[in-house]
């Protein structure tokens, strides 16, 4: 890019010497050219950046919670035998709750992500909390809900 | 100084949940109890096992947007006798905020 400038600059001194011909105009220009094509290489270069660190910053914080944490956890969604969903349910909630609590990182730099993300886990928790608290001796409906919650975990993993 | 104020549910409760239900039970059995020199302390029966960070919000939906969410914390406080439901409350509270 300095040599972009260095150009430019002097075939402006030479044309405002009055010393101008037509190649000076072509100079400039591709001399302007350049400076735009490289400014542009510099903003590129800066987002591609900012998309590398944000890459590195969701493997980080994510990785474990989308390879083990979360599907060990849903796992050990079951009813027990009284028809009620067994405790362990809760643990769910947990893994999610710290999830959200360590990507602090990205409600300054995605805001609406940190946020949504934030909406979907208190969707998960609320359906959870109320399934938990109804006793359901049918074995169809307790699958029914069972494939519900896991369709959430799944919107969940699918939008991270 | 405090001021306790129990709460009541039916008796086939055990789980909590929902904005609005939370906000609802503030309405209908908190509201008129609150004492705002005092700090109050909204118990939850022994029966309750879980409650969900929506009702959680819905409880303090009416004091948080009038004196914000920080000064709603020391206007209220919410205590479950049941060890799950105040480890949830804790862990919502200190996850979403209120």
């Amino acid at each position: 890019m300095e040599d972009a400038i260095r150009g430019l600059t002097e075939a402006i001194e030479k044309a405002a010497a009055g010393q101008h011909d037509i190649l000076d105009f072509v100079a400039i220009f591709i001399s302007l050219a350049a400076i735009i094509v490289s400014v542009y290489g510099i903003y590129v270069q800066r987002k591609l950046n900012n998309v590398n660190l944000q890459s590195t910053y969701f493997k980080e914080i994510f990785g474990e919670y989308l390879k083990k944490k979360i599907p060990e956890s849903s796992s050990k969604l079951v009813y027990d035998e009284h028809g009620k969903l067994d405790k362990s349910y809760r643990e769910i909630s947990k893994v999610l709750f710290t999830m959200w609590r360590s990507c602090g990182y990205f409600k300054y730099v995605h805001n609406d992500f940190y946020f949504q993300l934030g909406e979907m886990i208190k969707t998960i928790d609320e359906a959870l909390v109320t399934i938990a608290g109804i006793r359901e001796p049918e074995k169809e409906k307790q699958s029914k809900n069972i494939i519900a919650i896991h369709q959430k975990i799944e919107e969940i993993v699918l939008f991270i | 100084m405090e001021n306790l104020i129990q709460l009541r549910f039916d008796k086939a409760t055990t789980n909590l949940a929902g904005n609005r239900y939370g906000n609802q039970v503030f309405e209908s059995q908190i509201q008129k109890k609150l004492d705002y020199t005092k700090l109050n302390i909204v118990v939850f029966p022994e029966a309750i096992e879980d409650i969900a960070s929506s009702f959680i919000e819905g409880i303090y939906k009416f004091i948080g947007e009038k004196y914000g969410k920080t000064k709603a914390l020391e206007i209220m406080c919410l205590q479950a006798e049941n060890f799950d439901a105040q480890e949830k409350i804790k862990e919502s509270i200190e996850t979403f905020g209120v």
